[in-house]
């Protein structure tokens, strides 16, 4: 934890419940890392089974894995580009998770972030020095992604709507307005000039890119991996340091509570929705202004989704949510190379990173002790509890008849 | 079935031996041991926190001991789950219930145990049927379990116990929920189980109840079992001493132990009548179904004055002091605090120097995820020593804290202890702390006492009564009638929302309160 040490309980998701696994996290802060890593490396086991099954060679397609990811420096330009878009929409599910609201709307957030940015970029272009329209089109992303959080949030305060169910209708909202957008010229389609002119944006000029850390060099890191990280070290302040992050833990502690010492929960609910909102919002332009430079209708496949499994992987902390998100970014970006080079199918490759993402969040939630997983019971017996082991064997020598 | 032949009366069923179980930062049992024989009710008593429940956590399967040995009918047993547990034929019912509302009775008590895939309704129901009837409870096995009271509803975990294990039943804290009847009848069946020759365990701190019905009484301390005494052999007295671990002085609490004969400090107390500090005018409150729960409540409480609303629960007690919590909204009314009309919402109130301890705890008095310093801040989260520019400032915030936690005398190890690992009593001494160390004009206090030890009770009055004494308007609001009539200058009588007058507290007749209390119209002596 960056932050709440100290002020704060701002422990996460495992808090000690009374659960076996939730107590054994609480005891030996370990575990929280050992399991998600157990459930990492049981999934790529997996993995190799259904490769070996499909006649795959395991040295070539975990070789291009690691390749992909590490490898290069090329490699760790796309890992750490794709665990910046993740990463904003895994602190998005922190921040309202905390305030026990389970928002499901990152995917679309992001693609209205995305959608708010491109018209913001391209409507500056040449009429602002890009050292304005740059930072003017981030902010756009951020306040389209908080307005569909609000919208959410809202619709929760005013007609008691269920921000989980909220969300993930207005994520196909979101999606379906981009596709819209980029298929009508009036809007942001690019100059339709022959047939083959594709529904999506006008490309996005060079300068008014997100500057790369090494221009000319052989890694496409953008700074929207800076902003992510800014923002880890902000919303673990606000989480653990301010008013507001004692208001929204109090929120999700006891309502009654936050109501009673002088919070304003309807508010605080939308302004919550709101920030994590703005939190996915802003992984739209990291991706349209850092590594695509146009919308498109596809512009996310499921980034939003991963988001919430790398915030459930680390444990519900914004710095445990980063680490996640970077493992899957790298993932990501490894099952790219391991498409082209290995020759495992494209959708193969996304099977395991299912498998992955699956067992490593199955592990995290285990361990808020809310389902008795086969996980949270290897855990147990990891745990080398000497006593139990002494029980047993005792158990085993004495009271058998 | 072979409960019944199982042992004879008086025969050792369990026994736990040098029981030892460490929670981070406490020792929560040091060494206890314990015996109970089948076809008895036994008694554990001891204040919060002395390990009661968590000995029985450790028989029943919810805990493992860190060290010690359990022994079932005289052999080694090791009791990994409650299903371990039941399978010896031991059972425990918590506190809080685990009952599914939407489900029968039957098919809650059934739950778990169904035998086989397919439910045969039929077969159900006159299975449970046939239980209640053996145990003599009074239950519709039919009936939805949200449509029962929390007696009935008592029950239904008593039979869900008894049909997983029938050789010995632990009932944790069962009287705190419970009317004066509904207190009886439980005891009635209790000795109706003891009667069919299973042993019965009650964790309680309530002295009294215990004498009543038990057949012997252990006492614990400090995670220590003291002493087994025979009812026949002991008196209250000397259970009490060794209970709290000195004399239980105050003459009030000592009567609510039933060691003496209630005195009230009250009644002595000679006042002149004041101009009130805190006037409710006409508060009404409805439900969201528009169901009227509390009709044009009107009290006036003097300064230095504790006024009392006595009532049978549920009479709208918990929306007239969430209205004065600013938690639920009033349909009608006013509230006037020193000539000032209060805004009826929580800051408002809170300003206006209304503090409350409400009745539920965990659901508005402290937020448990969070930790004791938090507990404790956040209602000053706009009190410029704490907070600068909406950062919390960490230092000052822990000196506040933890100058209140040695000035409420909170037992914590530290104040970044999670409020959920303090005991029930430390957790209303941090709720005390919270609202008495702010300007005190007015306090409502709801059952404050409800649940807490013996220690932690007197600590819990001897706050209000300084609160009293600085000057404040005091609002007391309970269901235990000697805990009032020593506490208040006057009472009111709630019932089906309706607050009477309140009458001095030497003139509120014990007729002229039942009467009041079981709303009988024109109750005028």
């Amino acid at each position: 934890m960056a932050g709440g040490r100290h002020v704060g309980s701002d422990g996460g998701l495992a808090v000690s419940d009374g659960s076996t696994a939730g107590k054994i996290a609480a005891r030996i802060p370990a575990a929280r890392i050992l399991v998600p890593v157990a459930g990492a490396l049981s999934g790529l086991i997996l993995s190799a089974v259904l490769l070996l099954a499909l006649g795959k060679s395991l040295p070539d397609a975990y070789g291009a894995l690691w390749d992909g990811s590490v490898g290069s420096a090329f490699a760790w330009g796309n890992t750490l580009n794709k665990g910046a878009a993740l990463a904003f929409c895994a602190l998005s599910f922190v921040v309202c998770f905390r305030a026990r609201l389970v928002s499901v709307g990152q995917e679309g957030q992001l693609y209205v972030g995305a959608m708010a940015s491109t018209a913001t970029v391209l409507a500056f272009d040449g009429v602002v020095p890009a050292a304005l329209a740059v930072p003017l089109a981030v902010a756009a992303g951020g306040a389209g992604g908080a307005l569909w959080g609000a919208l959410a949030g809202l619709l929760k305060v005013r007609f008691g709507v269920n921000e989980t169910i909220s969300t993930l209708l207005l994520n196909f909202v979101a999606i379906y307005l981009v596709g819209y957008s980029v298929q009508v010229e009036a809007l942001l389609r690019q100059e339709i000039t022959n047939i083959a002119t594709e529904p999506q944006s006008r490309a996005v000029p060079e300068p008014l890119r997100l500057p790369q850390f090494d221009p000319d060099g052989a890694s496409q890191a953008h700074a929207g991996v800076l902003i992510a990280l800014a923002m880890v070290v902000v919303v673990a302040f606000i989480l653990g340091r301010t008013v507001l992050g004692f208001r929204i833990r109090q929120l999700g502690g006891n309502p009654t509570m936050a109501a009673r010492t002088g919070a304003q929960p309807d508010w605080l609910t939308i302004k919550i929705m709101a920030i994590s909102g703005a939190l996915a919002g802003l992984a739209g332009p990291s991706l349209v202004l850092g590594e695509q430079f146009r919308l498109r209708a596809d512009i996310s496949d499921g980034i939003g989704f991963n988001g919430i499994a790398a915030a459930l992987m680390g444990s519900g902390t914004p710095v445990g949510a980063a680490v996640s998100s970077l493992f899957l970014g790298g993932l990501k970006a490894g099952g790219n190379l391991m498409e082209i080079r290995a020759d495992v199918n494209a959708f193969i490759v996304l099977v395991i990173q299912g498998i992955v993402i699956v067992l490593v969040a199955a592990g995290a939630i285990s361990m808020r002790g809310e389902s008795r997983s086969i996980l949270k019971q290897a855990v147990t017996t990891l745990r080398l509890d000497r006593r139990r082991a002494e029980e047993l064997t005792e158990d085993a020598a004495g009271s058998r008849p | 079935m072979t409960d019944d032949t199982a042992s004879g009366a008086g025969a050792p069923l369990a026994e736990l031996r040098g029981i030892t179980k460490r929670f981070p930062g406490v020792l929560a049992n040091d060494g206890a041991d314990f015996r109970v024989t089948s076809g008895s009710i036994h008694g554990l008593l001891g204040e919060n926190g002395a390990g009661k429940s968590t000995l029985m956590s450790i028989l029943c399967g919810l805990y493992q001991p860190d060290g010690g040995s359990v022994l079932v009918d005289g052999r080694p047993a090791t009791i990994r789950s409650p299903r371990d547990a039941a399978a010896l034929g031991l059972g425990i019912v918590q506190q809080h219930f685990a009952l599914v509302p939407n489900l029968t009775v039957a098919e809650n008590v059934i739950l778990g145990v169904e035998g086989s895939a397919v439910l045969r309704p039929r077969q159900i129901l006159d299975r449970v049927r046939q239980l209640c009837s053996r145990y003599r409870l009074d239950l519709d096995a039919s009936a939805t379990v949200s449509d029962l009271s929390v007696g009935q509803r008592q029950r239904v975990e008593l039979a869900k116990t008894l049909i997983r294990s029938r050789r010995l039943l632990v009932l944790d804290e069962p009287t705190t929920v419970l009317t004066q009847s509904e207190v009886e009848q439980l005891f009635e069946t209790l000795r109706e189980i003891a009667h069919h020759g299973s042993g019965v365990v009650i964790i309680t701190h309530k002295l009294d109840e215990l004498l009543a019905v038990c057949d012997d009484i252990t006492v614990m301390r400090a995670g220590r079992t003291l002493a087994t005494h025979r009812v026949g052999d002991t008196s209250a007295a000397e259970l009490a001493t060794e209970m709290v671990g000195r004399e239980v002085s105050v003459p009030w609490l000592a009567a609510t132990l039933g060691v003496s004969e209630a005195r009230s400090d009250s009644a002595e107390r000679r006042r002149e009548v004041l101009a009130p500090r805190l006037s409710v005018r006409g508060i009404s409150v409805r439900d969201r179904h528009g169901v009227l729960r509390v009709d044009e409540a009107s009290v006036d409480v003097g300064a230095g004055e504790i006024v009392g609303i006595a009532g049978v629960e549920g009479n709208g007690q918990r929306e007239l002091v969430g209205v004065l919590a600013g938690i639920v909204a009033a349909a009608a009314g006013t509230v006037v605090v020193d000539t000032e009309t209060v805004r009826l919402d929580s800051q408002g109130l809170r300003s206006a120097g209304i503090r409350v301890i409400t009745e539920d705890r965990h659901q508005s008095g402290v937020v448990l995820d969070m930790t004791l310093l938090e507990n404790l801040i956040c209602d000053r989260l706009s009190d410029r020593q704490i907070v600068r520019r909406r950062v919390i400032r960490r230092r000052e915030a822990a000196r506040l804290a933890d100058r209140l936690t040695a000035e409420y005398e909170i037992k914590a190890p530290h104040c970044h202890t999670p409020m959920r690992n303090l005991s029930g009593g430390n957790q209303q001494r941090a709720v005390l702390a919270r609202e008495l160390s702010a300007p005190t004009a007015v306090l409502i206090a709801a059952q404050p006492t409800r649940g807490l030890d013996i220690g932690a009770t007197a600590d819990v009055v001897e706050r209000i009564l300084q609160a009293r004494d600085s000057g404040a308007a005091v609002l007391y609001v309970s269901s235990d009638l000697a805990e009032l009539r020593a506490l208040c200058d006057r009472v009111a009588v709630l019932n089906a929302g309706r607050l009477t007058e309140a009458r001095p507290t030497v003139e509120a007749t014990s007729q002229w309160l039942g009467a009041a209390m079981s709303g009988v119209t024109g109750a005028s002596q």
